[in-house]
């Protein structure tokens, strides 16, 4: 930066322009903004902060347009180069909508893409005058993105780190956010008695905080946990706290995992009629997001079940439609012989129960 | 302008003001060095106790800064 001449500032827009601008650029189609760029004033700060935040909103109930969105403001920020506000605020931009595109990209179990854009939020970031709290979020990212790989370990090593990082930073909400993925994490490992304590403690903090959104997710993972366990009745209770909120902050991807979560419960009561009608809701709501992982996953969980009742040929179905979505999105690299073994009982018109358990435990708990 | 919408970042507010003062320190030694270096037009100054400080990275300067306020307080 030595040397670099800034410019002076100019003059700033209200509120109320702000505003204007940032409806009108998300109801023009993307491919007609680029030539208007002057008069949506594309190009001042306080615009895109809005936007960024119109998008970050999204996340969880448009995760697709998020995506489309964000890669054409990254786009746009940096070819040609633009000198967008003072000082860092470019990089920041560059670094925060490639951010907000592998979120999206995450959400949606596209990995690859997903990574691509962290490495571009990276070389933003880097530049910022805040650095380490922005990388930091991006760790977060990076680490939501290794729980749902399945790489347990790394996510138990690395969150407590994480954590005290966000603590150090006083940036509350996201140290609670870091302590979600140890939570999942002890999920995963099937240490249930860990992972509630993990997630009643965010409870209790995210209300202090003031939180809703948070407070509402950390129950949803309680609704699920106590629906491993069997235990219907705080799992309801937990429902009940999270299915209001997150109706009205229209978070479609946690609702649709409470969902799954009283699925799995009425699964581990043995209501197996119910639970695939629960659990084809939650996939019909993954579906309406763009959540394919999950969908295909789901479908695997059917069709077990579908097996449990004699169903076969339904449960071949539901499996026949997992399959490519498995494939083309690469989700169970670890679990390719598993996929392999279910193939080949495909084709002997007998599903191999063993092997549909195996690789749908790699997905039972992706969220 | 430029600190408020820092204090706006990744959703914020996130971060305490207080906590984000390096940040403006920096902010600030990097505007007040580009513009001494635009009056100057590329030639030295008689001051040398500016020149010591121009050629200096304005992030450093901002934690000697910051250690010193720091200090005081």
């Amino acid at each position: 930066m030595t040397g670099r001449v800034i410019r002076f500032p100019q003059r700033g827009i209200t509120p109320e322009e702000v505003e204007g601008s940032t409806e009108r650029i998300l109801a023009l189609p993307l491919e007609d903004r680029t030539a208007l760029a002057g008069e949506l004033r594309l190009e001042e700060p306080d615009v895109l902060l809005s936007l960024a935040a119109r998008l970050r909103d999204r996340l969880d109930t448009s995760p697709v347009t998020v995506c489309d969105e964000a890669g054409f403001v990254y786009r746009f920020l940096q070819t040609p180069e633009r000198p967008i506000g003072l000082f860092d605020e470019r990089e920041y931009f560059l670094g925060e909508f490639a951010l907000l595109a592998g979120t999206a990209c995450r959400q949606l179990s596209r990995r690859d893409e997903s990574r691509l854009w962290f490495d571009r939020s990276e070389a933003g970031f880097r530049h910022t005058m805040n650095a380490v709290a922005d990388l930091s979020r991006l760790a977060y990212q990076r680490l939501a993105l290794r729980m749902e790989e399945r790489n347990l370990e790394a996510v138990l090593e690395l969150s407590p780190s994480l954590v005290q990082s966000f603590r150090k930073l006083t940036m509350p909400q996201e140290e609670l956010k870091a302590r979600f993925l140890e939570g999942l994490a002890l999920m995963e490992s099937e240490k249930l008695g860990e992972a509630v304590e993990v997630f009643q403690k965010i409870c209790r903090e995210a209300e202090s905080l003031g939180s809703e959104k948070l407070l509402a997710s950390a129950y949803g993972n309680l609704t699920h946990l106590y629906g491993m366990q069997g235990d219907v009745e705080r799992a309801l209770e937990a429902s009940r706290h999270a299915i209001p909120v997150l109706r009205r902050l229209e978070d479609r991807v946690a609702l649709a995992k409470v969902q799954w979560g009283i699925a799995t419960l009425l699964r581990e009561t043995g209501q197996i009629t119910a639970a695939i009608e629960a659990y084809r809701e939650a996939q019909t709501e993954f579906e309406t997001i763009g959540m394919r992982a999950d969908v295909a996953a789901l479908h695997l969980v059917v069709a077990d079940l579908l097996l449990e009742l004699g169903q076969e040929a339904a449960a071949t179905q539901s499996v026949l439609a997992a399959i490519p979505v498995i494939q083309e999105l690469n989700m169970v690299p670890e679990g390719m012989a598993a996929l392999q073994l279910l193939r080949e009982s495909l084709r002997e018109q007998r599903i191999n129960r063993p092997a549909l358990r195996e690789l749908h435990g790699y997905f039972q708990e992706i969220r | 302008m430029w600190f408020l919408r820092l204090t706006k970042r990744g959703g914020g507010p996130q971060m305490p003001a207080k906590a984000l003062r390096l940040s403006l320190l920096s902010a600030a030694c990097q505007y007040g060095r580009s513009l001494q270096m635009w009056k100057l037009g590329g030639r030295p100054s008689g001051d040398e106790g500016l020149n010591r400080v121009l050629s200096r990275e304005p992030e450093d300067l901002a934690m000697d800064l910051q250690t010193r306020f720091d200090e005081d307080v």
